[in-house]
């Protein structure tokens, strides 16, 4: 009971809901005592004025009578009053003696009185008078006497009451917390058990609950894709690296049993090292998506111009559509800046330009585009290719995957995967269309806001001359 | 007897020095049998025609002769108001 999160919470709302009623309590308590007080007072001090007035007027019989007047006629039977003379004798007043204690002008004293025979509480005020005379004027107070009490009576009854609700409270709270706890607890063991599939369950009420199972189900999805991912590419590369590493094999088990000369067994190494390279290259890319994945590269950032990066790019892969038989037309802004990793933003542009020259027909034209719309700035690459077919584009980015038209080309089915990695990595995604004909990808990231509006050439695309690869691109 | 006044906070912790020891307590002399008679004088001495205020001082004096001192008083204090009110003594 004392490890539980839920009664520790109970008990916190209790504590806090009881001490913040009794605060409101006690301030009205207070409150109306200290109003009580003031009364009173106000009540001694009017009167006193009063007083003081007459014997300003008419000497001490006027004091004297208006004190007999006052208190013939104090219906509420609370007045008390007292005058001596500079003797220090009594000569008017309901007071039998001058109450020693009260020595000091200006100050209220509280007296126990004895009112035909009942004990009860006054406050009192001693005035000075000229010649030597001494007033005292006072309340009986035995009516806020008993209304303190009631008012104290009230609350501590009132904390009991209080008690008793933050201890419902605190049970409510303490149910919500384990019932939402219960859900979760029930969740995490069924997937600690190996069931990915199940998910917390929502209330509806968009609540923090609600938001916090959201989280929880977005995480479970999360972890179930990327235990899919990697059973996937657990089986693809078993697959996939089974057929180079045997075709390597058997090149040297035929260069070693039939080569005639050093140059035949010569030549069968080279071509099963050269097997063997495209192994390493396949382990090389999916080590290089594991890395932009981890986003450890997201540290390294810094403003790119994409502008120039791209004219570049267009360079290099120009004169290598050239052979191909194709063009390429380049249409991007003079600068166009985002914040990322420019050598990652490349590998995923020469990726895709990589893709589009593999699978344009002859004569065909690819156009990289750029352009910034709203807060993304997107990098397009368009082919008139065979295209990928909708059915297909949402599996194309995981690694491995060959479409059907794909299979009879070159490649390990990681380039796009790669660039859905950079995209991802820079907090963007890579969209595939269909470019009617062909295939359109689109890197779309977020642009950096401080950049202003880009300059869009008006003069139209330029197409890119010549150059080399950079770098080896998958799809 | 005391020589503080208590605060409500006090009170009601009763922690005050104010009740620490039994105070000595002053008696009143306005709710006596002989404040009574003058009360009642007092009235009759106006020789007031008024009902309600010859009602008022006999219920008082019957009250303070049956030893009902306070209701006597309350009953003759209000017929000084009345008085007061009708008839106001000139100062």
């Amino acid at each position: 009971m004392i490890r539980s999160a839920g009664l520790r919470f109970a008990v916190i709302f209790g504590i806090v809901f009881a001490l913040s009623a009794l605060a409101l309590v006690f301030f009205l308590w207070l409150s109306t005592a200290n109003l009580l007080d003031r009364q009173v007072e106000a009540a001694i001090n009017a009167d006193a004025q009063g007083l003081v007035e007459r014997w300003s007027e008419g000497g001490i019989p006027a004091l004297l009578l208006t004190i007999q007047e006052r208190l013939g006629e104090n219906v509420d039977d609370d007045a008390i009053y007292e005058v001596t003379d500079p003797a220090q004798q009594w000569v008017a007043g309901n007071l039998g003696s001058w109450p020693a204690s009260v020595l000091n002008p200006g100050v209220f004293y509280e007296l126990q009185v004895t009112r035909a025979g009942a004990k009860s509480l006054a406050d009192v005020r001693r005035y000075d008078l000229p010649g030597g005379f001494r007033l005292l004027v006072g309340r009986d107070v035995r009516g806020r006497v008993e209304l303190r009490r009631l008012l104290t009576n009230a609350l501590f009854s009132s904390m009991l009451v209080i008690a008793a609700l933050g201890a419902a409270g605190a049970f409510v709270i303490r149910k919500l917390f384990r019932r939402m706890v219960a859900e979760v607890s029930a969740t995490a063991d069924a997937i600690a058990g190996g069931d990915l599939t199940p998910r917390v369950r929502r209330s509806g009420r968009g609540d923090e609950f609600d938001r916090l199972a959201e989280s929880i189900n977005t995480m479970l999805e999360r972890i179930a894709k990327l235990m899919d991912g990697v059973r996937q590419v657990s089986n693809a590369i078993a697959h996939d690296l089974r057929t180079p590493i045997t075709r390597a094999r058997a090149r040297l088990e035929d260069a070693v049993l039939h080569a005639g000369s050093e140059s035949e067994l010569r030549t069968g190494v080279e071509r099963a090292v050269a097997d063997l390279d495209n192994v390493t290259a396949v382990f090389h890319a999916l080590m290089r998506i594991a890395e932009i994945e981890v986003g450890a590269r997201r540290s390294a950032f810094a403003e790119v111009d994409l502008g120039p990066m791209l004219a570049d790019l267009a360079e290099l892969y120009g004169a290598v559509a050239e052979e191909h038989g194709l063009a390429l037309r380049l249409a991007v802004p003079d600068t166009l800046s985002i914040l990322g990793d420019r050598d990652m933003l490349q590998q995923a542009v020469a990726n895709l330009l990589d893709n589009a020259i593999k699978f344009s027909p002859d004569g065909g034209v690819i156009r990289l585009q750029a352009s910034r719309a709203d807060r993304q700035v997107r990098i397009s690459v368009a082919d008139e290719g065979p295209g990928i077919p909708e059915a297909d584009r949402p599996r194309a980015t995981e690694r491995f995957f060959r479409g059907e038209t794909a299979r009879s080309t070159p490649g390990s089915g990681l380039g796009l995967a790669l660039v859905q990695a950079v995209a991802m990595l820079h907090e963007g995604n890579l969209l595939l269309e269909d470019a009617r004909p062909g295939l359109l990808a689109t890197i779309a990231v977020p642009a950096m806001l401080h950049v202003g509006h880009m300059n869009v050439p008006s003069s139209g695309p330029h197409v890119a001359e010549s150059g080399t690869v950079a770098s080896p691109a998958y799809r | 007897m005391t020589m503080c006044r208590a605060t409500p906070l006090l009170m009601l912790l009763a922690a005050s020095p104010c009740f620490a020891a039994d105070p000595p307590s002053f008696a009143l002399t306005s709710d006596t049998a002989p404040y009574c008679a003058q009360l009642a004088k007092q009235v009759a001495d106006r020789h007031s025609t008024s009902l309600d205020v010859q009602r008022l001082l006999a219920e008082g004096r019957d009250m303070c002769d049956r030893g009902q001192v306070r209701g006597g008083i309350r009953r003759l204090r209000r017929a000084l108001v009345m008085l007061h009110h009708r008839e106001p003594v000139a100062q």
